[in-house]
């Protein structure tokens, strides 16, 4: 990666944890500061239990909109076997690979069709992977629920992503754009989880 | 997002490519737009059927995608700017009135608007469309991102109303769902009077008419080249000459860019950008190739673009090397990725494209498997297979059962494992009827959705009944096109635009059809369907004619929709772990609301998913599914 003038992230997790409203609000925040995005979304059976992604690609001299292997500055997984799905689009270098400890096993594994690693397993995995410093582990799920409602972890993971510092604009930006994204009667909630995102990332990072 | 359709000009806003496409019909003075829904497609229309009634223009879902076209064309002749808007398999749909029309000539600015989808994400095949264009003699123009699309929409349909001829206008999955900045143009308001011309020496296509009006439409093809010789048909990137240049379309276009940016050589490289590619600008193309000693074309799909490239360098004696698919650089399927492009420029012209994965990362990233898709929670689709799956056993024998395309082709994931093909629109019911009549004895079951059974089914019913084909026939109308994004089919009772119409009911066409044992089941009362499914196999049988049953129930998700806007609640089913012995049947539906706890060998039910439907509940053997009271 040349230099700081583009910042790349990755959104992935399973339909229904809200990935492409978290896709939109990086959109506005970004064009509401002025800077060029480009992002590409794949969510064709987001609601049929199907895995879900996107990609944001923020500033100058962006052609296209999908992220090269090894060149996502952050990595947000919203469930642990979707964060592990796309680690090879990770720069383990200099990115941040942030991903909710929740796992979400698909029926097929039930039925035995398909085989799953438990919680522990892949992030056995993911750990062997990517070096400690850049592997940010966050109860997402648990702050969600916290602040008011479990469907509020793509704004808790959003929180701890602008506490990453990594976002060529200030979290108050990315807080107005989830403001302004999300339904009225659920503003006071998304604020929260936000905050508690942002507290608990912050804490993690001191660690 | 409407705000952004009839946002100010001059404003630059980030849209989705399908957005942009809309947000071009509009300031193209499009006045009538038709489509049947098609991932990657579908969002076009229903951007535009949402700002329609304050613009005027006139916008439709059309049976399907022949219709569709045929209603843009007429719409055209009479000269108004038109647009039919499909996906790549409508577009298979359409080719014979297309063929007409590029004989006939347009009036007003004619698009048919083709989304591809080259990985296929969400399609039965992944044919690149841009060869329908040629093989009717239309020009194509295909963009490579959404500001592009939204421009290029303008001036396609300028090129169409100029020259008189349709326009192919092609883009992919990643123009049609990616988003990025556009920059707004002025709004068009036409006000053109409709007015059908009499003209039968053309329009009355008859083979004498045909044969003098078919020079017409190669002299039409000849006379675009001087407009898509120029901006924005043509861009140039880079220096004037080099050692080795790349002329792209499409998407790989911005990857190619990309590996040029992250490789420290934009500017440095000559790149010839064609947003029309066929006819080929000759003289831009031919003036290219003289500037560089190697070239790589780059486009998704089939060299399309590639072959007419080595066509006219050989027709020129031109001393250029010519790389791409032809080559063996690039493949003629798959969608492309900046890595794909750049492997194939830094293997052809020695820079080393660092973008490679560590291993250690991609290994990971491959032991996880795929999310097998299912039908979601308290889906009516589910008990109407459960239903044919049990009358089959009851019968003792594995009937057949042909699918069709939506949704309910999820059926055929594990565990459910209900149907044996899913080919094209409307194939389940012809296909059914050949087996019958090819001499199958098992049961034969045909598999289709209400707005499927409108598009291409109705034929095929026909067929079944006139050629007495004993099969049965199964609707599952669920009163909306789903699988693309909840439109209205005929069977929802209303319009593109949200006004009232007619619901139609697949049943009593069947009657009409003097289809004999037609019967209307609910698929959330298991044993009753079954029966139904019986009965309707056995009358099959003995008048040796086509039985139709309608699985009736409204699509959850819409129905879960109206439920949460009123503030409603759900009240999900529970286990009661006392009485599960861990049999699995429950988790054998295929139900994402149910899960297994492998330590109790137990089954539980998410309560956040579930929604209360007790198909579960009708096939545990230990009546351990429940509905808790409130509060407990």
């Amino acid at each position: 990666m040349k230099g700081p003038s583009q910042v790349n992230i990755v959104l992935a997790g399973v339909g229904g944890q809200g990935v492409m409203l978290a896709s939109d609000v990086l959109g506005i925040a970004a064009v509401n500061s002025g800077l060029e995005v480009k992002i590409w979304n794949v969510h064709g059976l987001a609601q049929r239990e199907g895995s879900i992604y996107s990609h944001i690609r923020i500033g100058r001299n962006v052609f296209s909109p999908k992220i090269p292997p090894r060149s996502a500055h952050a990595l947000v997984g919203y469930e642990l076997t979707e964060a592990a799905r796309h680690l090879h689009l990770l720069n383990a270098e200099s990115g941040v690979l942030i991903v909710n400890d929740h796992l979400i096993l698909p029926l097929a594994h039930f039925t035995g069709h398909v085989r799953y690693p438990s919680k522990q397993e892949v992030l056995a995995r993911i750990s062997s992977a990517v070096p400690a410093e850049a592997l940010y582990v966050i109860r997402a799920s648990e702050l969600a629920a916290k602040a008011g409602n479990p469907r509020t972890v793509n704004v808790v993971m959003l929180g701890a992503l602008a506490a990453t510092g990594l976002l060529p604009f200030p979290a108050e930006t990315l807080l107005e754009a989830v403001k302004k994204r999300v339904p009225s009667h659920a503003l006071a909630e998304n604020v929260k989880a936000f905050q508690l995102g942002f507290e608990e990332m912050l804490n993690t990072m001191k660690k | 997002m409407s705000l952004n359709l009839l946002d100010q000009p001059g404003k630059t806003v980030l849209m989705m490519g399908n957005e942009a496409i809309a947000r071009g019909a509009l300031e193209a003075g499009v006045q009538f737009a038709a489509a049947y829904p098609g991932t990657p497609s579908s969002e076009v229309l229903a951007f535009l059927s949402r700002v329609c009634k304050q613009t005027g223009m006139y916008v439709e879902w059309s049976t399907n995608e022949k219709v569709a076209f045929e209603a843009a064309y007429s719409a055209s002749l009479a000269g108004l700017r038109s647009i039919a808007v499909m996906k790549h398999l409508g577009t298979h749909w359409i080719l014979d009135p297309l063929a007409v029309a590029a004989i006939t000539g347009v009036h007003g600015g004619l698009l048919v608007i083709s989304a591809d989808d080259p990985h296929p994400h969400s399609s039965q095949s992944s044919v690149d469309t841009r060869f329908h264009g040629r093989i009717v003699n239309i020009p194509v123009v295909e963009p490579s991102d959404p500001n592009d699309a939204k421009q290029l929409v303008v001036h396609a349909i300028e090129l169409s109303e100029k020259a008189g001829t349709p326009v192919l206008f092609r883009y992919t999955s990643t123009v049609a769902h990616g988003k990025g900045p556009v920059k707004l143009g002025a709004l068009r308001r036409e006000r053109r009077q409709p007015r059908f011309p009499r003209d039968h020496g053309r329009l009355v296509s008859i083979a004498p008419n045909a044969r003098r009006n078919i020079p017409k439409m190669f002299e039409r093809l000849e006379s675009v080249k001087e407009v898509i010789s120029q901006k924005p048909f043509v861009e140039r990137f880079g220096p004037s000459s080099g050692e080795w240049g790349l002329i792209t379309t499409g998407v790989p276009h911005n990857y190619a860019m990309d590996v040029l940016a992250l490789e420290g050589l934009l500017g440095d490289v000559p790149v010839l950008k064609l947003a029309a590619t066929y006819p080929l600008p000759e003289d831009i193309v031919l003036d290219f190739l003289s500037s560089v000693d190697k070239v790589l074309v780059l486009e998704e799909l089939e060299p399309f673009l590639e072959d007419q490239v080595i066509k006219l360098a050989k027709l020129h004696n031109l001393d250029v090397q010519v790389y791409g698919k032809n080559t063996g650089h690039l493949k003629r399927y798959g969608e492309y990725s900046p890595e794909i492009v750049g492997e194939a420029i830094s293997k052809l012209f020695g820079i080393n494209y660092a973008a490679t994965p560590v291993a250690a990362l991609r290994e990971v990233s491959s032991m996880i498997e795929r999310r097998i898709p299912q039908m979601c929670a308290g889906c009516p689709h589910r008990g109407s297979y459960l239903a044919i799956k049990s009358a089959f056993k009851k019968l003792g024998v594995q009937g057949i059962v042909f699918g069709d395309r939506g949704c309910y082709n999820q059926g055929t994931n594990p565990p459910l494992d209900a149907i044996d093909t899913c080919i094209a629109m409307g194939s389940s019911i012809a296909m059914a009827a050949a087996a019958k009549k090819a001499g199958e004895e098992r049961p034969v079951v045909a598999v289709i959705g209400d707005s499927t059974f409108f598009h291409g089914g109705l034929p095929a019913l026909v067929n079944a009944v006139v050629n007495k084909a004993p099969i049965l026939v199964a609707v599952f109308d669920n009163r909306w096109t789903c699988m693309t994004g909840h439109q209205p089919s005929p069977a929802t009772g209303v319009t593109a635009t949200g006004e009232e119409t007619l619901a139609l009911k697949p049943e009593e066409v069947a009657k009409a059809l003097n289809v004999p044992y037609v019967k209307v089941v609910s698929p959330y009362n298991l044993r009753a369907a079954e029966q139904v499914v019986l009965e309707a196999l056995q009358k099959a049988e003995e008048n040796g004619l086509p039985s139709l049953i309608v699985f009736r129930a409204e699509c959850t998700l819409q129905v879960l929709r109206r439920i949460r806007k009123k503030g409603g609640k759900l009240w999900p089913a529970a286990i009661d772990p006392d009485k599960c012995v861990g049999c699995k049947e429950c988790i054998m539906t295929g139900c994402p609301a149910l899960g297994f706890d492998e330590e109790k060998g137990k089954a539980f039910i998410y309560p956040e998913k579930c929604v209360g439907c007790m198909i579960c509940a009708q096939v545990c053997p230990m009546g351990a599914i429940f509905k808790p009271k409130v509060g407990e």
